[in-house]
């Protein structure tokens, strides 16, 4: 176990550290020279970004600002366009796939459908939004589901579903509808049932102890031999349905076992729920000496919660699984070639040589070719690079692929590839193959059961003939206890309980682990292999330099100018500015008339009479030669804004390194872990960011999907456990093929689908919690091994020379059951 | 001593009762969310967030 310093833990809800200011709403550091605040109640508080001060603000506005009062946990760094219009959302032919509609009392229409919502961290944000939807006058009812991070809605038509959508969205929540799949309903019918067994075996239990109570006493006391025979008798009428129903999946997973030939764990709990349960029933027919109602029930009722317990860890992670494989709203606009008329279609019916219509903003449905139009897209999900391209149907670059986003102009595309024959379609066939390069997770623990309960039976078995020989009366008793005592329930229990405890841990620190199986393997990772774009860096440009060449205009007024003229792109250089927009907020506030967006080019508009125009220097500037030759050798991404093509200022962009990622590194370093980089970028972004990260020990430029899979086997071949990370639909492949692996949680849902972990709050430092957690978690499942297997030995031979009565037996199984238990909560 | 005679089989048929009013409510989807009811009592509470909230701020500015 590797120890962390204490510096680096994550900070959340800590004292800020000495320095560093929190973002009031994320609580993710602030980086230099960020100045956002606003009023918010009667304190003015400190943001990281304008979207955490927007959805802030939204929230204080609607008189909810109870809700960071209440909440426990930070919310999420918004990473969507917050103020986005859900129309789609009205459309027929989008609710039909998930809306059903019923017809009430009077004769309204009623409608209804669950939704997921994604950037739920805590009860409070239960509270925000059920609160915010039953302001709607239409909305009848609206609950979620924490644990599923579900929301239940159900509105009538005096309330438009997109207004319903969008006011949840400026909360901050990512909102998509949900179709149950047949996983989901068999998971809420095994859940259903669980909770009714155990909840028998429960109630039951205390009846049937209760009587215990008197029966012991009245086996100390002396008692009516009447009043003996009626609690029994009542004692086997509660235990009979506990045996028959609470306790029934033990014997059919035991039969299941039995036919398969492999012993498993409930083939000695069966026998032994079932040998003394009818031994009782067979000592109160023929009032035998003792009855051992109390025993069987209290077995049963630990067994179950145990099971329970593993349960609901399992589900959890699954509902994570499910809310990410969502319906997605995805639509596009089908030409039709001959009248030109266009129609809204789902993206799943698109069909090669289809003309499809492409407006700014809207993701590419499907591979194609640029017929009309001018415009630039970003690949940013496919190959990291978010450095837009630009695409038309005048010369040679005009291929699109599917995925990608438009930015400034609308295109009409004929269709290629559709489907899994796209980009993107290939690259999931290149996780198929990876999938198979993953280490196997050897089911090393199923086996030693295995061995471990034949052990049981035999000795049980070898037992009960040597008490034959020397007490034949007692020989069965005797047998009995030893099968009780010897019950690997805390065995059973040492596994699931700390796994449970742990994810809980997680998910607090919003690291959410979707296949928990692979988490030991972080606690011994000796390599990370990290992706640069999106993962290590934030993915946005933002200002590394700015270079004030017409001396009359300061810094300040230079960004806002920008930020204004950039207002309404969606271009990912406009992110850049969105730290400026707003600051001089009443007086002289820039509006710029007749805004222009230039593909490739740059963004021109009116202001006061002057025409002001940012981008490239053939675009800002009129007369060419006249710009000052500065060569910066950083590469960065170099832009002007200009006045009436005279030059203003030059400013310098690049993607920046997060904050947290030195930290990181440095933390990986001292605990030993070999750090590398391998990224589909260019050398000179990768240098940068190299320089930024002193820590880092390998690195690898331009790399196809093919080369870092081929990178993580290598690697893998020289016995090394990695961890990856990354962001981007390029990087599933090292998410799959290595030990573990963590997806950004602002990255592509393909990612989050297929890596083991998903970083929701995108702060880098909880990935150090998680190891340190993930190493906590594999020497409690040690101890609790070794507690469940030592207390076994040590009963087992007192259980065999007859001193253990089996009541004594379930006693001290439930004791070293609830010992683990609590050693299981113990990790923090 | 003989009352349990009575008293017992009455408990009994309550223990039936409750555990049909048990599956009533997990039919009822009184059991689908185990997590958040257990905050929800407390936020509908009238505001309390300016004592609360100034300390935080204060501890926040301070740095």
């Amino acid at each position: 176990m590797q120890d962390l310093q204490p510096s680096t833990e994550p900070s959340q809800y800590q004292e800020p550290s000495a320095g560093t200011k929190h973002c009031f709403h994320c609580d993710l550091p602030i980086p230099k020279g960020v100045s956002i605040n606003t009023t918010i109640g009667h304190q003015k508080q400190d943001f990281c970004c304008y979207g955490c001060q927007i959805i802030a603000k939204n929230i204080s506005s609607a008189g909810l600002e109870n809700f960071y009062a209440f909440r426990d946990t930070p919310s999420e760094r918004p990473t969507q366009q917050i103020d986005q219009e859900y129309l789609q959302f009205d459309e027929p032919s989008f609710q039909n796939q998930f809306v059903k509609t019923s017809i009430d009392d009077e004769n309204n229409s009623i409608l209804e459908a669950k939704f997921i919502i994604e950037g739920i961290t805590c009860a409070a944000c239960v509270w925000l939004i059920e609160t915010q939807l039953k302001r709607f006058n239409g909305v009848k009812q609206a609950t979620i589901n924490l644990t599923e991070r579900r929301l239940f809605l159900q509105w009538d038509s005096s309330a438009q579903l997109s207004e319903l959508v969008g006011s949840i969205a400026v909360l901050g929540y990512r909102i998509h509808p949900y179709k149950a799949s047949h996983a989901d309903q068999l998971h809420q019918k095994e859940f259903r049932k669980a909770i009714l067994r155990l909840a028998v075996a429960a109630i039951g239990m205390m009846q049937v102890m209760m009587h215990a109570v008197g029966l012991y006493s009245g086996e100390a006391q002396g008692i009516d031999t009447d009043h003996m025979n009626f609690l029994r008798w009542i004692s086997a009428i509660i235990t009979t349905p506990i045996v028959l129903y609470s306790a029934f999946p033990f014997f059919t997973n035991a039969l299941r076992g039995l036919k398969a030939r492999h012993l498993n764990m409930d083939v000695p709990i069966s026998i032994a729920i079932s040998g003394a349960y009818s031994a009782s029933l067979w000592s109160t027919l023929f009032q035998g000496e003792e009855v051992y109602f109390d025993s069987v029930t209290m077995f049963i009722f630990f067994l179950l919660l145990g099971r329970f317990l593993e349960m609901l860890a399992r589900h959890r992670s699954n509902h994570t699984i499910s809310n990410l494989m969502r319906l997605n709203p995805d639509y596009a606009t089908l030409i039709n070639p001959n009248t030109g008329q266009h129609t809204t279609i789902t993206v799943d019916t698109i069909q090669k040589n289809n003309l499809i219509f492409v407006k700014p903003g809207e993701h590419i449905p499907a591979d194609g070719i640029v017929i009309d139009g001018e415009s630039s897209v970003t690949e940013a999900m496919l190959t990291g690079e978010f450095d837009p391209k630009s695409v038309s149907s005048h010369d040679d670059n005009n291929n699109v692929l599917a995925g990608s986003q438009n930015i400034s102009g609308s295109l009409t595309i004929k269709v290629t590839e559709t489907g899994e024959e796209t980009m993107i379609g290939s690259v999931m066939q290149l996780l198929a193959q990876a999938q198979n390069d993953k280490p196997r997770v050897a089911i090393l623990a199923d086996r030693i059961a295995h061995y471990f309960i034949f052990g049981v039976l035999l000795f049980t078995s070898m037992t009960y003939l040597a008490w034959q020989w020397y007490d034949p009366s007692r020989a069965f008793w005797v047998a009995l206890a030893v099968l009780v005592a010897t019950c690997p329930c805390a065995l059973s229990l040492a596994t699931p309980t700390v796994i449970t405890v742990t994810l809980n841990r997680l998910i607090k620190h919003g690291f959410v682990l979707t296949k928990p199986n692979a988490l030991h393997y972080l606690s011994e990772t000796t390599d990370f292999v990290f992706d640069k774009t999106g993962t290590l860096t934030s993915g946005e440009f933002s200002i590394t330099k700015l270079e004030i060449i017409d001396s009359r205009f300061s810094s300040d007024e230079i960004l806002t100018l920008c930020a204004a003229l950039e207002r309404d792109s969606l271009h990912p250089i406009a992110t850049a500015f969105q730290n400026h927009t707003n600051q001089a907020n009443d007086q002289q506030k820039i509006i710029f008339d007749q805004l222009k967006h230039k593909t490739a080019q740059g963004i021109e508009g009116i202001w006061q009479n002057h025409l002001y125009r940012l981008g490239s220097r053939d675009f800002a500037l009129s007369n060419k030669t006249a710009p000052p030759n500065i060569v910066d050798g950083t590469q960065d991404k170099e832009i002007i804004l200009s006045r009436d093509g005279s030059l203003i200022a030059i400013i310098y962009l690049a993607d920046t390194v997060r904050t947290d990622a030195n930290t990181l590194t440095q933390a990986l370093t001292k605990q030993h872990v070999t750090t590398h980089i391998i990224t589909g970028d260019q050398q000179p972004g990768l240098a940068k960011a190299i320089s930024n990260l002193p820590d880092i020990q390998h690195y690898e430029a331009k790399c196809t999907p093919e080369r870092k899979k081929q990178y993580l086997k290598q690697l893998s071949n020289q016995g090394r456990i990695i961890t990856s990370v990354g962001d981007g639909i390029n990087d599933t492949p090292i998410l799959k093929a290595a030990h573990f692996s963590i997806a950004m949680g602002s990255g592509a849902d393909l990612a989050k689908v297929h890596a083991d972990a998903v970083l929701l709050n995108n702060n880098l430092l909880n990935i150090l919690y998680a190891k340190r957690i993930s190493g906590l978690m594999h020497q409690r499942i040690k101890q609790n091994i070794c507690w469940a297997i030592g207390y076994n030995l040590t009963i087992l031979p007192l259980a065999a020379c007859g001193l253990v009565a089996p009541y004594i037996a379930a006693i001290g199984m439930s004791l070293s059951s609830l010992l683990v238990v609590l050693n299981a909560n113990r990790i923090r | 001593m003989d009352i349990i005679f009575v008293l017992i089989p009455i408990g009994l048929i309550l223990l039936c009762f409750g555990i049909g009013a048990f599956m009533w409510a997990v039919r009822n989807h009184q059991f689908d969310d185990l997590d958040s009811p257990a905050h929800r009592i407390l936020f509908d509470d009238p505001p309390i967030h300016t004592k609360q909230n100034s300390g935080d701020n204060e501890s926040q500015q301070s740095q």
